[in-house]
């Protein structure tokens, strides 16, 4: 039996390691090994006992955080404490309480289950638990499983530390330096004619740019990159947005992004703070967009414009004099179920595709019907669709705007229909051509006016 | 230090009941004197005779963290820590004789010059700095102080780890009406003074300048209080409190620690205050969090600053148990429509005066707290036992709740 290392109860009562067998804390196969000889002799004397698995390893990825693992483990040891139990942690993930039955133990599997159900495919299959006077194959057959599984422990990175504040300097001297084509991309989003994907027109409606900053905020000899710290990120933004800006003004002319070869190119659209939406530099960089005949749409990400709803509706009406478009960015499933997001009264609402929406539990379905109707499909886009699923999915509610993947490749494939010069090129190289912000990684393309052309496309091709 | 802002009335009022708020609030003890120069006669209140008057106070601006404030009607208040001490007694010196055998009758010194001390008479000069024409509004005036930066919170945050923050932990109560205008208190806020530890730990910045950085500073601030909080024999006859955590904090080992030795008698009564910028980060993080802390018997309040928060984040489509609301003026046009909750679980916080309290009552809110809310009776900490029944936080449905 070994310490963990991390638990419910560390620093009071040490006793409470030895309730816990973990395999991250053990050498490899000890904790399968433990658990099964567990199993084999509570199988002996199965009077009283019960055995509780819970699946943490069907979770829906990214799931299990380590916040999922802490606070079920808390859960099992508690019980554990109580009712001369034990906990397993193998490799797999899942957590194994073995301990003697009792009353108060009766709720447990529901609470774990109700818990987790918003990561679960199958919330139902999440726990199993087993009065071993009635059956113990099942543990039995489970702790074999474990023991005979031979598959590589899944990654398990130690947390990055913390992000000094002092990082922030020198990420700031790297954005300086940084090529930005380097470090930015775009993204376009589409309207879709038509229900079917085959044959439907692909019609752009502006393209993204969004800025990486992984490639030049390395992590720092005193703690992690700047880019995992949300709240550094949050104070580092109207930096870099001023940063964005310049840039994007200093490119004019010499083929940056607001230089598209086909002058009614859809609009560009940048992420940007609220905060820099309401200072004097947009307002400059917006006046030189309108001289040269661009314009262009601002994205804001819901946790910062509901935060300060003022501030955004001050930035909503700035934004739509200037003549730009208000986009309300990062509405995921939760936020369309617990908060409004139409209140905030944007011009268009993206929500990000995720494979919940198709299967969140029928107590919830209404709810989200609902929020769709609020908003109203006109002003939705679907973005992160980067497969097949997140179109199908759209379509059926009736949404008709999309951004991701997948949709880079359709617009991509369609291009190649309709390009004389399709057979020079590979559908990847259409696909990264379009989204490069700078000259250079188009220097190969024949037909450069394609990748910014406002004209719808079509998969059914020119004739 | 002293600090001469320069003629800026309206600003010196608000900054003025922010400062005495804050006052309050921390229970911090300072003295103020009101020079109540809209009281001169029409002859003594020419230009020379205001700007003489307030040369008098020239001694009192040189006391110990002393700041003065011109408010709209022509007063002048000065705040100060400590007694003052010669000080005062130079600047009251210097009043009398500035109108002694100037008129007929003279100008009454003692009417002229007010000296306060507070927190206990933190509401007669709040009444003051109102009437003298300040708007009504407890809206955060503009700091003129520098916002931390980040090699400044990289400095604040070594030099947390090394601090002793007990002197800076505040026990602020929140109280349900009574009869008779009484207030009962119903849980204790703890909180660490976020502005006695910026003078001590960062002098001459703000901590709140910043959001993003202050942000990153409460996640420092939250495990502190969190070690306070399971420190030997401090949770054994702890009246119901609250605290201020992030989601990542209920989530984490330390709030699990304190959950696991929280008395029986207190579970159910712990309120934990969340701030909507956090939970709108990660929503899926927060439903965990929620229902991991729901489930073990814990009350969840969203803080709301701006109204206008409440149509975008609902508080019951969020699942929070309770809202806190903050007193202003923007605040006193709304109405419990607006509430997105049942107006019996909102809390009503930085009540300063007989209008908050009233606009409170009209719209039935539940609870109230800041400096014009004082708790009849002592908390149930320093008795061993717990308030009124009627005034605790509502306990979990079930039982179960406090058990897995």
């Amino acid at each position: 039996m070994t310490d963990t290392g991390s638990g419910w109860d560390g620093t009071r009562n040490a006793s409470v390691w030895s309730f816990v067998t973990d395999a991250a804390a053990s050498f490899p196969g000890s904790a399968e090994r433990l658990l099964h000889d567990a199993a084999v002799r509570a199988a002996r004397h199965p009077q009283g006992r019960l055995a509780l698995v819970l699946h943490l390893s069907r979770l829906r990825p990214p799931a299990p955080r380590p916040h999922h693992a802490r606070i079920a483990r808390a859960i099992l040891q508690e019980a554990a404490l109580r009712r001369d139990g034990h906990v397993f942690a193998p490799r797999n993930g899942d957590l194994i309480l073995i301990c003697t039955n009792g009353p108060d133990l009766l709720a447990l599997p529901e609470m774990l289950g109700r818990l987790l159900r918003l990561d679960a495919p199958e919330p139902a299959a999440i726990v199993s638990s087993w009065r071993l006077e009635q059956t113990a194959e099942p543990l039995l057959d489970y702790a074999a499983g474990r023991l005979a599984d031979r598959a590589p422990t899944p990654g398990t990175r130690p947390p990055a530390a913390p992000a000094s504040p002092l990082a922030l300097d020198a990420l700031a001297a790297a954005v300086q330096r940084a090529h930005w084509p380097d470090i930015t991309r775009r993204q376009t989003a589409v309207l879709l004619a038509g229900r079917d994907l085959i044959g439907t027109a692909l019609r752009p409606l502006f393209r993204e740019v969004t800025v990486t900053l992984a490639a030049i905020d390395p992590a720092q000899q005193d703690g992690g990159p700047v880019s995992g710290d949300a709240c550094l990120l949050g104070h580092f933004a109207p930096r870099l947005d001023a940063a964005l800006l310049a840039a994007l003004t200093d490119a004019l002319g010499n083929g940056g992004p607001l230089d598209a070869a086909d002058r009614s190119a859809p609009p560009l659209h940048l992420n940007l703070a609220v905060s820099t939406l309401l200072s004097p530099a947009f307002g400059a960089f917006a006046v030189r967009c309108r001289k040269a005949g661009r314009m262009l749409g601002a994205e804001v990400a819901l946790p910062e414009a509901a935060a300060d709803p003022s501030a955004f509706a001050r930035a909503r009406r700035l934004a739509n004099e200037t003549g730009w478009a208000l986009v309300l960015d990062g509405v995921t499933c939760d936020a369309l179920l617990v908060t409004r997001p139409w209140a905030l009264r944007a011009d268009l609402v993206k929500l990000a595709w995720s494979p919940l929406l198709p299967d969140l539990p029928a107590a919830e379905r209404p709810a989200l019907a609902a929020a769709l109707a609020a908003i109203g499909v006109a002003r939705l886009v679907l973005c992160d669709a980067d497969d097949e699923a997140a179109i199908r999915w759209g379509l059926a509610q009736g949404i008709r705007r999309f951004q991701g993947k997948h949709v880079e490749v359709m617009l991509a494939a369609a291009r190649m229909l309709s390009c004389p010069a399709a057979a020079d090129c590979t559908l990847r190289q259409c696909v990264e051509r379009a989204a490069a912000t700078g000259p250079a990684a188009r220097r190969f393309c024949r037909r450069p006016d394609l990748l910014d052309t406002r004209a719808p496309a079509s998969l059914a091709g020119p004739g | 230090m002293a600090h001469v802002l320069p003629a800026a009335p309206g600003r010196d009022a608000a900054t003025l009941i922010a400062r005495v708020t804050s006052s309050a609030l921390s229970g911090v003890a300072r003295r103020a004197l009101v020079l109540r120069l809209s009281r001169l006669p029409p002859g003594f209140a020419r230009p020379h005779h205001l700007r003489l008057a307030r040369a008098a106070l020239d001694p009192l601006r040189r006391a110990d963290r002393a700041e003065a404030f011109e408010l709209p009607n022509s007063d002048t208040a000065v705040l100060w820590r400590g007694q003052g001490g010669p000080a005062l007694q130079a600047s009251l010196a210097a009043v009398a004789e500035l109108f002694a055998g100037a008129g007929d009758p003279d100008p009454d010194p003692a009417a002229l010059c007010l000296v306060l001390d507070l927190p206990e008479q933190a509401e007669t000069l709040l009444r003051l700095a109102r009437e003298s024409g300040a708007t009504e509004s407890t809206a955060t005036p503009p700091d003129p102080r520098p916002p931390l930066d980040a090699a400044g919170l990289a400095a604040l945050e070594g030099a947390l780890t090394r601090a002793d923050l007990t002197r800076f932990v505040r026990r602020r109560p929140v109280c349900v009406p009574g009869p008779g205008g009484s207030f009962h208190l119903a849980w204790e806020k703890r909180a660490l003074a976020v502005g006695d530890l910026e003078a001590a730990l960062a002098p001459g910045r703000s901590c709140r300048g910043d959001p993003w950085l202050f942000r990153r500073l409460t996640l420092t601030l939250e495990r502190r209080v969190l070690a306070m909080v399971i420190a030997p024999g401090e949770l054994a006859r702890a009246a119901p409190f609250a605290l201020d955590l992030t989601v990542g904090g209920v989530l984490g080992p330390d709030f699990l620690r304190f959950d696991a030795i929280l008395p029986a008698a207190l579970r159910g009564r712990i309120v934990l205050d969340l701030q909507a910028a956090d939970i709108l980060s990660d929503l899926s993080t927060f439903r965990f969090a929620r229902d991991f802390a729901q489930a073990r018997g814990y009350r969840l309040l969203l803080k709301c600053c701006d109204p206008d928060l409440l149509d975008a984040v609902p508080p019951a489509r969020l699942g929070m148990d309770l809202l806190c609301l903050r007193w202003s003026s923007a605040l006193a046009s709304c109405d419990a429509t607006r509430f997105g909750i049942a107006p019996g679980r909102v809390v009503l916080a930085g009540v300063d005066g007989p209008a908050a309290i009233a606009w409170g009552r009209s719209v039935g809110v539940a609870w109230f707290a800041g400096p014009a809310i004082v708790p009849r009776g002592q908390p149930g900490a320093r008795t061993g036992t717990h308030p009124d029944g009627n005034v605790t936080v509502p306990r979990p449905s079930t039982a179960a709740a406090a058990r897995f």
